[in-house]
């Protein structure tokens, strides 16, 4: 009931828009009786304030926020990539296990064999691709090692005895003086076209050790070595650093695998580099994680 | 309430909560930091905000610095009537209705500017402002009566 007690009341909430349909009737009744009280509506009416649109804030895109970046922790990943480069040395090595069971199975270790010789160094620092080596031996020598290496010889013809890669390493100080007089005359015979050519190569890197041929006639050879030290037939397997080392064959057979093992795991690095690198990355490590965003 | 939700947020209600920043602080410089801030306790507390009541958040916050800002301003050197720089253009009635509003307290004319403004029903304005209905009702119409009679004293004097 709207009475002229609370009629302002009703003045300003409609000029506020609160009053419900009823009491807006309400108002008109009252309003219809008492019409003077229609020029204090008006001014409630004009009493509102209106926003200024021109008014804005212009700093809008301070305010704004971005994505976070997508985190990608790659720790799990390289834990699979350590794991797989584990099982491709596991596969190489038993790949090799097998290609030595089959061809080289009653192979002696070359140092043990060398050892028995006058020449110890000649397994690991002195390998020439000789064949003519014991006929230009002295008597005493070319006697053992004519029979010795007459069968090694004939297991391949000259020509590919010729061809066969030897790995020939200069020869060190601590030769024994037989030695480098054989060497010597080994080396006036390169002249000779019967005399196979000697060649120095550099240690091959680990990533090409696998992709080595095993010969098991050079390790035949080697252990069946004349007391010169030099061998009849050419060795087919390269040389690394780790075959240098004074140690067993064992080690040496493990130590390579760790070589190759660790190359595979490189390589597989660097295919992973080299696919990701025409992307914007940003790599950050944290305590034992890499974090890649992108 | 999600980034874009924000962001959404951001570019809806920033102009709008400036506007009443400025009128209810008096001080541009000040409306910017009540508009920084607000949207800045939003982001902080987006878990808890859905993205349908962020506009009531975000003139709550508003609301509470600029009602403490202008009591603080009003302590010190507040003057007859807000900073006119924000309000280009404005001749006869709304300049006088700037005028009256700041012969208001700092609450009234924030009550003033939520309804006007921002269209706010009572019982809104209420929540935002912390007021009971019947509180908002009472100081509006308080409101209301300050601008009428200033309006009407300015037609006599104009």
């Amino acid at each position: 009931m709207i009475t002229l007690d609370n009629y302002e009341e009703y003045l300003v909430m409609h000029a506020d828009g609160e009053l419900q349909p009823h009491e807006e009737d309400a108002l008109q009744v009252f309003l219809n009786e008492h019409p003077h009280f229609r020029e204090e509506l008006h001014a409630y009416g004009q009493a509102r304030l209106v926003p200024d649109t021109e008014v804005v804030y212009a700093n809008k895109e301070a305010l704004l926020k971005t994505l976070p970046a997508k985190r990608i922790a790659l720790a799990p990943f390289w834990r699979n990539l350590s794991m797989a480069a584990g099982f491709a040395a596991i596969i190489v090595i038993a790949a090799v296990a097998l290609h030595d069971g089959g061809n080289n199975t009653k192979v002696p270790v070359a140092t043990t064999a060398v050892s028995n010789t006058t020449q110890p160094v000649a397994s690991t620092d002195t390998v020439v691709a000789q064949s003519d080596v014991a006929t230009n031996s002295n008597a005493a020598d070319s006697g053992a090692a004519a029979t010795i290496s007459t069968p090694v010889i004939s297991q391949q013809p000259k020509h590919e005895r010729h061809a066969t890669a030897a790995l020939v390493v200069p020869p060190t100080s601590n030769k024994q003086p037989q030695a480098i007089a054989k060497q010597e005359a080994i080396t006036k015979q390169e002249a000779a076209p019967a005399m196979n050519a000697r060649v120095y190569l550099s240690p091959v890197a680990a990533s090409e050790f696998k992709k080595l041929p095993v010969d098991a006639a050079h390790f035949n050879n080697v252990g069946n070595a004349p007391d010169d030290g030099f061998i009849a037939s050419a060795p087919a397997r390269r040389q690394t650093w780790i075959d240098r080392l004074p140690i067993e064959d064992e080690k040496k057979e493990h130590l390579n695998a760790i070589a190759s093992a660790v190359t595979t795991g490189i390589d597989k690095a660097s295919a992973f580099e080299s696919s990701i690198s025409d992307k914007k990355l940003t790599i950050k490590v944290e305590k034992r994680k890499l974090i890649l965003s992108f | 309430m999600e980034v874009n939700e924000y962001n959404a947020c951001v570019n809806e209600w920033s102009d709008a909560l400036f506007r009443f920043a400025c009128k209810s602080t008096g001080n541009a410089d000040d409306a910017r930091d009540v508009v920084q801030n607000s949207f800045e306790v939003l982001w902080q507390k987006r878990e808890g905000v859905e993205p349908a009541k962020a506009k009531a958040f975000l003139f709550q916050v508003a609301y509470r610095q600029s009602v403490d800002n202008y009591r603080r301003k009003s302590r010190l050197s507040y003057g007859e009537a807000p900073d006119e720089g924000y309000t280009p253009a404005n001749p006869g009635l709304k300049r006088v209705l700037d005028r009256a509003l700041a012969q208001l307290d700092d609450q009234a004319r924030a009550l003033v500017l939520l309804k006007d403004y921002e269209g706010y029903r009572y019982e809104e304005i209420a929540q935002i402002t912390g007021l009971n209905e019947s509180q908002v009702k009472v100081y509006l119409h308080r409101a209301r009566n300050v601008l009428k009679d200033y309006l009407v004293s300015m037609e006599h004097v104009l």
